[in-house]
């Protein structure tokens, strides 16, 4: 399976993020480094949807910026590391030869 | 930048609203804290006014109602349900009650929408019930309170003479006993005849309906009474003997049923105890009221014909064949009597009970069938309509639709919603067409059927049951193809615009059925047409007789009192004719003995240089002897010579008036006046022939000619009897009917009771088919009509508004106002004659089921055809009218800036 790009972008987010991998974490994370603007819905709903395809999981957990309130901690699964695996493997397949301005 | 106050998120209602909507767990709780933090940073910095018009747009934005969807998804699988959740889900089969509440709420936001529904699917639907009722009595039930009706047939005599063929179901007494003695395909049969004979209730004298029955005749029937017995066996006729009598007559003249038993009722100079009531409604095997019932006077039975009814057990219809075989073979060998030998020619036939007395399915019965078929087609369009109704309803709930989609609502829950929409607003139409049906019911009942016996109230359980089921079906299936179109909404598309979408394949359906209701309109139009035509042909056809002629017989109960033919009853008449001169004119009233309608006599007659007297199809010579002025009183036209004067009735003068077929059989090509006639034998005296009057009708609308002839009053002696007054009004006849029989009533003490009817309403029976169908078809097509246009008009002006935007390009592009406006009208225009030209040629393809039930009316009448065209095609244009002139309103410039 490859992934789409925010798909893509927001697993590497949870990957980097490890342990801080809760949803407001990975969308300031793509608005920072990934210069990805997207709506709270956007977030939710592509975690959400990952989680259901099985490429991530989530627990029950607390941080402080969420002023101790409980949260979703995510973390790819092994079907994840997989997925995202590939569709690095797929975009450097494709970009080999190219150069790049 | 100003910094603005905190803001407290909680009360919005579009928070509210999305609190509602997800689950009650942590990740839905994280989505909405989240949301509430963007909130407060926008809110803080300032880039948002309105903190509920954001949450309101976040709401409704694709994504979030995606991730509520996927939530709502992902605990409807597993994991615990929320509250909102659960109470969707509800009780029983997956919250169908829930559903039907909301059903009931989404129809209350649009009453008048709902009103046109209700009112248009009650006429539908209480029209089939109320013609249901009507027919359920005519042919499909059968009789009421008579046991296994499918199980009796009539026996029919049928005769080929110069007529042609003809079927009565009249057979000589020997020949029936003959049938009930030695047919053994039969469990029972009956002989009985009905008659009308004036009978004595109390101090009340009047006009009863009574049927003279053999031993066999309840026992046949297997009827139970109401109260007291019913009479069988042996039971002796005549003077003395018991009396069952219906219910209606004991109620109307006794009070009760209980009250009735034991009392005496004269009929004629008979008495009769009475010591049975028969079931509320019950007529015997016939559809007409019956009053009494008596046992037959044995004495006198084998004098006259009897009409036979047989039951036979395990149905008729299987048995037909071997029943009419022996009934055949047992006619064939058994002698009729000396007066009856012309049955010897005839041959016996057997058919089932719902039959008219030609054996065959009566008209009313032939006539209601086709109605019932007919009001079938106007559910149809009412249904129609509805469905186009909800077609553009449920285009109008596109977004909602959308909106449940998202929120993950199923396919099937959503089809549920939508058909218990529809199933509810058929049984509010069920339930008002039960108000419908109960109208209706009781205007054919009175109108136009008044002379069947009703059993019981238009509503019967039989009629609610019909009712409730075409209502519940009905309501179900006008569901279905919104519910279809529902189904198929593509969720993408669907959220990613805010237009409403209704693709071509939709818009051409709301066409279709608008084009379909204009065709089974044009149907419904057509036949109505045609029975209005075959009702007006047969109103206008003229029976000989001016129409508003009074018949007035002086009748008394004692026969004896009042001999036929005698001084007595000649000097009465006189006096009765000059009072009802006193009162209405010397030129208005005449006596006759003879007269078309109520008493026919046939008599033999020689015509010096024939051998024999030409028959005609219509049978004669048929004899009436009449006083000075009768033609001038009956309204007659005398075509050649002169009438009957009272000069010829006083010298009792030699003189004879042959009618124009009389005239023409018996000396073609050559002038009747001044021929001699010879009446009774051929030595009697010759009667000269001094007038030659029209054809005058004896039975019937369709009856071919036949030989008529007139003598003078007093010539009839000793041959026939039976005279009556004849009485032209100068007013109106129902006033002067009334004024006649109070002003006649004390001229003797031997008159018990005037007997006052017009001439024609003996007839008037023969048109009630046309008249039931003229009557219920105009107001059933009128109906249709109403509702097809507000249909047409419906999708026409649901076109314009849908298709504003592309009427702004045309404009822009250089159309006119008049072209959009043409164009609106050529759609209905299109419409119109699509829907005429279809409806009458399904018309026509069912000639062959509507031409026997009309009267000298072609159905292909270009009259009826015309008319109807240019009717459906104004009515089609004018309902076009107001759509095209929104047309011609169209701002081209507002509608490309989207203003429209």
């Amino acid at each position: 399976m490859t992934l789409g790009d925010l798909q893509n972008l927001t697993m590497l987010a949870v990957a980097r993020l490890g342990a801080r991998a809760f949803a407001r974490e990975i969308r300031t994370l793509l608005a920072e480094v990934a210069e990805r603007e997207v709506s709270v819905s956007t977030v939710f709903v592509t975690l959400t949807r990952l989680e259901d395809q099985g490429l991530v999981s989530s627990a029950r957990g607390e941080t402080p910026a969420r002023g101790g309130r409980p949260t979703r901690i995510f973390s790819l699964t092994d079907a994840g590391w997989e997925a995202l695996r590939r569709t690095r493997e797929a975009s450097e397949r494709l970009w080999s030869g190219l150069e790049t301005g | 930048m100003k910094r603005q106050p905190a803001i407290q998120p909680e009360p919005l209602r579009a928070r509210r609203v999305l609190v509602k909507l997800l689950p009650e767990d942590d990740w839905s709780r994280e989505f909405v804290e989240e949301l509430d933090a963007e909130l407060e940073r926008l809110w803080r910095s300032g880039r948002i006014r309105r903190a509920g018009g954001w949450y309101a747009t976040r709401l409704l934005s694709p994504r979030t109602l995606r991730f509520v969807g996927m939530m709502r998804r992902r605990k409807r699988k597993g994991g615990m349900m929320t509250v909102g959740a659960r109470r969707m889900r509800g009780w029983g089969a997956g919250g169908a009650w829930q559903d039907l509440g909301q059903a009931a709420r989404s129809l209350r936001r649009e009453p008048r929408a709902v009103l046109f529904i209700v009112v248009t699917l009650a006429l539908g639907i209480g029209s089939v019930s109320a013609m249901y009722g009507v027919a359920d009595r005519l042919f499909l039930s059968g009789p009421p309170h008579v046991r296994a009706p499918d199980e009796l047939v009539r026996v029919y005599l049928t005769r080929e003479d110069a007529g042609g063929r003809r079927t009565s179901p009249w057979i000589p007494f020997l020949t029936a006993t003959a049938l009930q003695e030695q047919a053994h395909s039969f469990s029972g049969l009956t002989l009985y005849r009905r008659t009308e004979r004036l009978g004595r209730i109390g101090d009340n004298v009047s006009n009863l309906q009574v049927t003279e029955v053999d031993g066999h005749y309840f026992d046949v029937l297997g009827v139970i009474p109401y109260a007291g017995r019913l009479f069988g066996g042996q039971t002796r006729g005549g003077d003395g003997a018991p009396a069952v009598i219906s219910h209606a007559l004991a109620q109307s003249s006794f009070g009760s049923p209980a009250a009735a038993l034991g009392r005496t009722i004269q009929l004629g100079d008979e008495r009769h105890t009475v010591v049975g009531v028969t079931p509320g409604g019950f007529a015997g095997p016939q559809l007409e009221r019956v009053d009494v019932w008596v046992p037959m006077d044995r004495s006198t039975a084998s004098n006259r014909n009897w009409w036979v009814v047989g039951r036979v057990a395990g149905g008729a219809d299987r048995n037909i064949v071997r029943l009419q075989t022996e009934a055949e073979a047992i006619h064939r060998r058994t002698d009729p009597g000396r007066f009856y030998q012309w049955a010897r020619r005839g041959t016996i036939t057997v058919a089932a009970l719902g039959s008219d007395n030609s054996g065959k399915m009566s008209a009313e019965a032939a006539v209601t069938r086709l109605l019932l078929a007919l009001v079938g087609l106007l559910l149809l369009i009412a249904c129609a309509n509805v469905v186009n109704l909800l077609l553009a309803r449920i285009t109008r709930r596109h977004r909602e639709v959308v909106v449940r989609l998202a929120l993950g609502i199923s396919r099937w829950r959503l089809i549920r919603l939508l058909v218990f929409e529809s199933l509810l607003l058929g049984i509010a139409g069920g339930l008002v067409g039960v108000l419908v049906a109960y109208g209706e019911g009781i205007a054919l009942r009175r109108v136009l059927l008044p002379q069947v016996a009703w059993s019981s109230s238009p509503l019967d359980v039989r009629v609610l049951a019909v009712t409730a089921a075409i209502a519940i079906v009905t309501g179900v299936l006008l569901g279905l193809l919104p519910a279809r179109h529902a189904n198929r909404t593509d969720l993408t598309s669907g959220l990613a615009t805010d237009r409403v979408v209704s693709g071509r394949g939709h818009n051409r359906m709301r066409t279709a059925l608008a084009t379909a209701q204009l065709t089974l309109s044009s149907a419904l139009l057509v036949c109505a047409g045609l029975f209005l035509k075959s009702f007006w042909t047969i109103r206008t056809t003229d029976l000989g007789f001016a129409d508003d002629v009074l018949a007035v017989q002086l009748r008394s109960l004692d026969d004896a009192a009042l001999p036929e033919g005698s001084d007595v009853e000649t000097n009465l008449y006189e006096r009765a004719l000059a009072a009802a001169r006193s009162i209405e004119g010397s030129g208005r009233a005449a006596l006759s003995v003879g007269l078309p309608f109520l008493y026919n006599f046939g008599m033999s007659i020689w015509v010096p240089g024939l051998d024999s007297i030409p028959r005609l199809p219509g049978g004669g010579p048929y004899l009436s002897a009449v006083s000075g002025g009768y033609f001038g009183a009956v309204g007659t036209p005398i075509l050649r010579g002169v009438g009957i004067s009272q000069g010829d009735v006083s010298r009792q003068a030699p003189v004879v008036v042959v009618s124009r077929s009389t005239a023409r059989t018996l000396w073609p090509g050559g002038d009747a006046l001044g021929e001699c006639l010879r009446i009774g034998s051929e030595s009697s005296q010759c009667l000269r022939v001094i007038g030659v009057a029209a054809d005058v009708h004896r039975q019937g609308y369709r009856e071919p000619p036949s030989l008529q002839i007139y003598v003078p009053l007093g010539r009839e002696r000793g041959r026939f009897g039976g005279m009556a007054l004849v009485v032209r009004p100068a007013g109106s006849p129902g006033g002067d009917a009334t004024r006649l029989a109070s002003a006649l009533e004390g001229i003797d003490p031997v008159v018990d009771h005037v007997d006052v009817q017009r001439l024609d309403s003996v007839v008037d029976s023969q048109v009630r088919p046309w008249r039931l169908g003229a009557v219920v078809l105009t107001l059933t097509a009128a109906i249709a009509l109403l509702v097809s246009l507000i249909g047409v008009y419906g999708v026409l002006s649901y076109g314009v508004a849908h298709r504003r935007r592309e009427m702004g390009v045309r404009l822009a592009l250089g159309a006119t106002a008049t072209s959009l406006q043409r164009l609106v009208l050529r759609t209905g225009l299109v419409s119109g004659m699509v829907g005429v030209t279809t409806g009458i040629c399904l018309v026509i393809a069912a000639s062959h089921w509507l031409a026997p039930l009309l009267f000298e009316t072609p159905v292909a009448d270009p009259l009826v055809l015309a008319a109807v065209a240019t009717v459906l095609v104004a009515a089609a244009v004018a309902a076009c009218a107001l759509p095209a002139a929104e047309a011609g309103r169209v701002d081209a410039m507002a509608c490309l800036r989207g203003e429209g």
